[in-house]
């Protein structure tokens, strides 16, 4: 916003001034100086040393679950044929104990983050993808509200479960199923968000600006509309990832949906739960990884969504 | 505006009977061996679990199915549980799960407002400051950590720490408190954010800027116009997050062993309980429904930019 | 808090001493009370104190929805308890499990126990929830009732299968009923089949308080089935007020066990309170019977030690808990149950690679012999695993012959009762031998095996390549333990008979394993536990024929078949064992089936003193709290042997008699 300034012209001699000349190719200046959002937003973002670290973690998380299964010749899912090695409390050995049937819950850890982070990144990249290709139809056709509240209210009211419940009866349980599951159950929410969004952004005071200026549409979209919506889409994919984790948890719990051998963060804390007031340390490890990630994504999140709006710029 | 209500009934209607219609369907694609437990399955002969199954009505042709479950509805009648609560009336088993849910989430919803908002609203005003500070780690962590570890981990050490105790006791108050921590944490939470994040907006806009050039006191603005408008988005829900109690909380009752209504929808529907997954879905959908309506007539009376006066007038 | 905490503690003393009060008068009043005297007295003294407080109330937990109080239609075991103390049936069991007079003061049968006919008590009356005797007397028309009651296909009587068969006339009334239902005709209208029942269906009431049972064969073993549920009496004229209703709710039931409903709070809480018009009410030492809902996060454990619950079964981890504290005083293994755990495979399977193994002998010998039972028992208890493991089909110690003999002791059934059959070495053997009849000489393709993929959704889908290793489908429901069984049972196989022979697919059902699994034909090996419902062989025998195949094996074993039937038509006693040893051990010798474990043993405290309540293992009888003396402290591991020991010699000197 610039301040007017109610200086009198009148009192100025004229010959302080002369006539501009008109510059297509300066054109721009005026416009834009320097500014690049994709900078700005990133000056912003890293400027907060709470983001550093966070991103630093979670780096070396997701790398340590992308090698470890490389590098380590412990199998998740091997049991102990005798007794003696269920249970085991944290050793050098097992870094984090064994399970009831003497699994190493340290190998255990890594293999379920690398197949929770795998499940929420599909879950968020088709999700979001669904969700912006028809939020974006659904936002620049107004005709079709009345179709899309129709669908929306009704499958919002129709409890997933029953999907996942019949899903189960005709799918084998698998990874893939759980993602169809998942996105099936999340897509018309992301879709109305996003029509929203993109409402606010065809009817916000700068781009009906840009329009009465004569700016041309493409420009509008490319310089306007398309990296406000990356940023939107990046911040989203952030906070749907935790999200996912906590539905994977959740399915866990109540036992619907999820391949019950499979080693994922989800079911390994609710295994460990069962145990818990006897061996803490079989809930505990798992859980706090998985905070970790939950946490940090969505504080990324929300520091990127910070970020990338443009009222916060300099 | 009589004409405005009415439209947006008959959406409502359409939207619930459209909902009712699809779960109607999606359960009658169910495996019939699904209504038999293990031991029933192996131990049954033939003819008893031909006449198992038509006792509970799955046998008959789908649209006989719907036209009797119409008929009973118009009639008053929901029906009888098949599986979960056998042959028992769904009426009774809900009038007596609601009133322990509606009565803990009633508290816990109090409770979350009168702790959320002033925790809201004080962030608000301190903006990057201790409270702020504080008030955001809080958020962050209830907001992203998994539900259930925050229950699990409130029921385990919170009953250690103060001695309470860990299952739920309707005689009892002392045993309300750790479910009623544990519900409205979330709702603090989300009661927070929402009234940090709208005063700030709030705060940022032209109107405000230029009654505070205009010099008018701050608590002024604060009570006057910030709070007025930041209030608005959030008492559009509060109709809906009132008649959603009714469908109770799954983990905490769950966790606290409270009767209320909170697994039912889940644990009917994994039982192939057709008829009470049928009511519940239709007693949440027209819930919901209805809160939404409420909420804009709710909004109607509390958003100052919205005067309910006739057009002729 | 502490307030509360001591508040808790006056009342459970004020209880206590309300307790003691009741108790101490108790032999008083009822000088010949069978057992009580020679058990209290016995039970004081390893306790050390001569006076040791009793309370009057016992408490315990459920986890599962209780639905419906219908005595026929129970949800499954954990029901039985809150029946077998509402509702009397015609005879009940003493503490050594033996049938003693209950509802019947006296029975007789005909020579070929093929009749049967019961004497009632007179002027018993039926009690409703308040406690008040209602208009209704128990009479001979009520047994009566209560099998017309079952016989109807709509009331969904759990287990009818059980009973269905034995009393005359009850099957083809049933079938007749179904068929109608189903549109067929079967030349009655269903109100004549009603009507017909009288003369049909073999129970009769002769006089106001005889009721005769007249059964479709010899059946000397039919003072079992008078203790099901499935025998017990109900109001007709009651039954006809409430309709649909019976059973849900306490005011739509009445009882004339030793307790009625008093508090019925759906999912929440269960109270039985004692009924002062009881026939045998001198015998009812506690006043109150609670149940109280838990969740899973609740260890019970630590509501023993509070002094809130009267019993505790203590899981593996559990126990590992208190191992060294005070508590480890009190802990003893509770009795083995008469359920048995079985392995069973699929002769059906839709996997051309099994389908082409199973037939084999050594094959099925192979796997059953790799399978460790110790190793899987020690998943529930690592503290002696063997104690749980029965590697014989029907239970030891519930059933003798007229000379004392353990049917499991008959000829070779012994050797399988005594020894563990698991070998790594011998499977191998087994396993080895079994391929070289399986495959073609060039030692890896199967004979006769179509190679295809294999269509087990929602379970799996697999290619079967013909060759070796059979791909082996072990199907699972998806619960905790459950899969701690699968992963290990998988590994044994795979370690024990190697990988190159062996690929166990593991596959977990996900919501409902009847749908995914059984319904669908989709495993290959599987286990299951199967109660045992009366005290004779052809229990659990006779549900293994070919025809009836509870393990829906769908195996065709005409032999054995035809040593069922031939040992189903004897009814000297020890030729019956005998010929049913024999039938058992053809089983066992060919793999078709193989039990490893029994079900229900566990560890556990207790503060019931041992040995009060009626014993026995079938029926309803057993779940009586009748003469339970409940102690405020635990039972101590020592009280609880010697008591045992006492009991075990009295049963065994009342056996010799």
């Amino acid at each position: 916003m610039e301040t007017i300034k109610t200086t009198k012209a009148q009192d100025l001699p004229q010959d302080l001034f002369t006539r501009a000349d008109f510059h297509e190719e300066l054109l721009e200046d005026t416009g834009f100086s320097n500014y690049s959002y994709w900078r700005s937003t990133f000056r912003t973002f890293f400027k907060s040393t709470v983001v550093k670290v966070i991103l630093v973690i979670m780096l070396a998380l997701i790398a340590y679950t992308v090698i470890y299964p490389m590098i380590t010749d412990l199998d998740p899912y091997e049991v102990a044929l005798s007794p003696v090695e269920w249970n085991l409390p944290p050793s050098s050995e097992h870094l984090f104990g064994t399970d009831g049937v003497g699994r190493d819950i340290w190998a255990r850890v890594w293999f379920g983050t690398r197949t929770s982070f795998l499940l929420a990144i599909a879950v968020a990249f088709f999700q979001v993808g669904l969700g912006v290709i028809i939020g974006a139809i659904w936002g620049f056709y107004r005709k079709l509200d009345t179709l899309m509240f129709a669908i929306y209210n009704t499958l919002t009211n129709v409890p997933s479960t029953i999907y996942l419940v019949l899903i189960a009866y005709v799918m084998k349980p698998s990874i893939i199923t759980i993602i169809i599951a998942l996105v099936a159950t999340g897509w018309i929410s992301e879709a109305r968000w996003f029509r929203s969004r993109i409402l606010a952004l065809r009817e916000a005071d700068y781009n009906i600006a840009s329009v009465c200026l004569k700016t041309p549409p493409s420009r509008i979209i490319s310089r306007n509309v398309v990296p406000y919506l990356v940023s939107l889409i990046i911040m989203d994919v952030a906070l749907t990832i935790p999200s996912s984790i906590g539905s994977e948890v959740f399915l866990s719990f109540i036992g619907v949906g999820l391949p019950a051998d499979l080693c994922t963060l989800g079911n390994l804390v609710n295994q460990g739960r069962s145990a818990f007031l006897v061996y803490p340390y079989q809930m505990i490890f798992p859980t706090m990884i998985l905070c970790i990630i939950t946490v940090s994504f969505y504080i990324i999140g929300n520091k990127f969504a910070d970020a990338s709006d443009p009222r916060n710029h300099v | 505006m009589t004409r405005y209500l009415l439209s947006k009934l008959g959406q409502a209607i359409v939207t619930i009977v459209l909902v009712v219609l699809v779960v109607f369907t999606l359960l009658r694609f169910m495996p019939t061996a699904g209504y038999f437990t293990r031991e029933q399955y192996t131990t049954m002969s033939d003819a008893e679990k031909t006449a198992y199954l038509r006792n509970m009505g799955v046998l008959d042709p789908m649209p006989v199915q719907l036209k009797n479950f119409v008929v009973d509805l118009f009639h008053g009648d929901l029906g009888r549980s098949i599986t979960l609560y056998p042959n028992m009336q769904i009426a009774d088993v809900l009038g007596e799960k609601i009133q322990y849910s509606l009565l803990l989430n009633f508290i816990s919803w109090f409770v979350a407002a009168i702790i959320g908002m002033p925790l809201g609203l004080a962030m608000a005003k301190n903006k990057s400051g201790i409270v702020d500070g504080f008030g955001m780690v809080y958020i962050v962590l209830v907001r992203s950590i998994p539900s259930i570890i925050i229950h699990f981990f409130i029921q385990v050490y919170l009953s250690k720490l103060f001695n309470l105790p860990m299952l739920f006791y309707m005689e009892q108050p002392i045993s309300w408190i750790l479910p009623i921590v544990s519900m409205s944490i979330g709702s603090i939470a989300g009661y927070a954010t929402w009234l940090r994040r709208y005063i700030v907006d709030e705060e940022n806009k032209d109107y405000i800027k230029f009654a505070r050039v205009k010099g008018l006191p701050s608590n002024f603005i604060m009570w006057r116009h910030v709070f007025r408008n930041a209030i608005v988005p959030i008492a559009i829900n509060i109709p809906s997050d009132f008649l959603l109690m009714l469908s109770g909380s799954l983990i905490i009752e769950s966790l606290y062993a409270i009767p209320g209504t909170g697994g039912l929808l889940i644990k009917s529907i994994t039982a192939m309980d057709n008829p009470l997954v049928q009511a519940l879905v239709l007693l949440y959908g027209a819930l919901s429904v209805l809160g939404v309506f409420l909420g804009d007539i709710v909004v109607s009376f509390v958003d100052p930019r919205i005067k309910l006066v006739d057009a002729n007038n | 808090m502490k307030k509360i905490l001591a508040l808790l503690l006056a009342l459970v003393m004020l209880i206590g001493v309300l307790a003691g009060c009741t108790n101490q008068t108790q032999p008083n009043d009822d000088p010949d009370a069978t057992g009580d005297p020679s058990t209290t007295d016995s039970g004081n003294q390893p306790s050390g104190s001569p006076d040791v407080a009793y309370v009057n109330a016992y408490k315990s937990t459920f986890s599962e929805s209780i639905t419906s109080m219908n005595p026929y239609c129970t949800g499954g075991t954990s029901d039985y308890i809150f029946i077998a103390n509402i509702v009397d049936g015609l005879v009940e069991t003493d503490k050594y499990g033996t049938a003693v007079p209950c509802l019947a003061e006296s029975w007789e049968h005909n020579d070929d126990y093929s009749v049967w006919t019961f004497h009632l008590r007179p002027d018993v009356y039926w009690v409703d929830h308040n406690g008040e005797v209602t208009e209704y007397k128990v009479t001979a028309d009520d047994f009566v009732a209560g099998i017309r009651y079952i016989a109807e296909p709509t009331h969904n009587a759990s287990s009818f299968s059980t009973i269905s068969g034995v009393i005359a006339g009850l099957q083809e009334y049933y079938e007749n009923l179904v068929n109608i239902d189903d549109g067929q005709d079967v030349g009655m209208t269903r109100d004549e089949v009603l009507a017909s029942f009288d003369e049909t269906v073999g129970v009769k009431a002769l006089d106001e308080y005889t009721v005769e049972y007249t059964l479709t064969g010899p059946c000397p073993y039919f003072l079992s089935y008078a203790q099901l549920d499935l025998t017990l009496p109900v109001e007709q004229a009651f039954l006809d007020q409430v309709g649909e209703d019976y059973g849900l709710a306490m005011d739509k039931m009445l009882y004339n066990g030793g307790y009625y409903i008093s508090t019925w709070d759906l999912d929440k809480q269960f109270v039985l309170t004692k009924n002062e018009h009881y026939w045998d009410v001198d015998n009812i030492t506690l006043d109150t019977l609670q149940w109280e809902f838990i969740s899973d996060s609740i260890s019970t454990l630590e509501m023993f030690q509070r002094g809130n619950v009267t019993d505790v079964s203590l899981g593996s981890e559990e126990i590992a808990s208190i191992r060294g504290g005070e508590w480890e005083n009190y802990i003893y293994l509770s009795e083995k149950t008469v359920t048995t755990y079985w392995y069973s495979f699929n002769f059906a399977t839709k996997n051309p690679e099994m389908a082409a193994a199973v037939q084999n002998e050594n094959f099925r010998k192979a796997i059953f012999t790799a399978i460790d039972a110790v190793t899987l028992s020690a998943i529930w208890e690592p503290n002696d695993p063997e104690f749980f493991c029965r590697y014989t089909l029907l239970p030891e110690n519930c059933m003798f012959d007229e000379d004392g003999v353990d049917y499991t002791d008959y000829g070779r059934l012994k050797e399988y009762k005594e020894n563990n059959p698991f070998n790594a070495e011998t499977a191998k053997g087994y396993m080895e031998a079994a391929v070289a009849e399986l495959c073609e000489a060039d030692g890896v393709t199967l004979k006769g095996v179509t190679p295809g993929t294999v269509d087990m959704l929602p379970m799996t889908e697999f290619e079967a390549d013909g060759k070796l290793p059979i791909d082996i489908v072990y199907s699972s429901s998806n619960s905790d333990t459950e899969m701690k069984k699968a992963t290990l049972v998988k590994n044994m196989l795979e370690t024990y008979l190697g990988t190159e022979y062996v690929n166990v697919i593991l596959c977990y059902s996900n919501n409902n394993f009847t749908a995914e699994v059984l319904d669908l034909g989709n495993w290959d090996l599987y286990d299951n536990s199967y109660g045992f419902r009366y005290a004779d062989p052809s229990a659990n025998l006779n549900r293994c024929t070919s025809d009836f195949d509870i393990t829906d094996s769908s195996y065709q074993i005409p032999e054995f078949d035809a040593m069922i039937a031939a040992a189903d038509a004897t009814y000297d006693l020890s030729e019956r064992y005998a010929a049913y040893a024999e039938a058992e051990l053809y089983l066992l010798d060919h793999a078709y089936i193989k039990p490893y474990m029994t079900g229900g043993g566990s560890y556990k405290m207790t503060r019931l003193v041992p040995y009060t309540v009626p014993g026995g293992y079938f029926g309803l009888g057993r779940y009586k709290m009748k003469g339970a003396l409940i102690q405020e402290t635990p039972v101590t591991t020592e009280q609880h042997a010697q008591l045992k020991e006492q009991y075990d010699a009295e049963r065994a000197a009342l056996a010799n008699q």
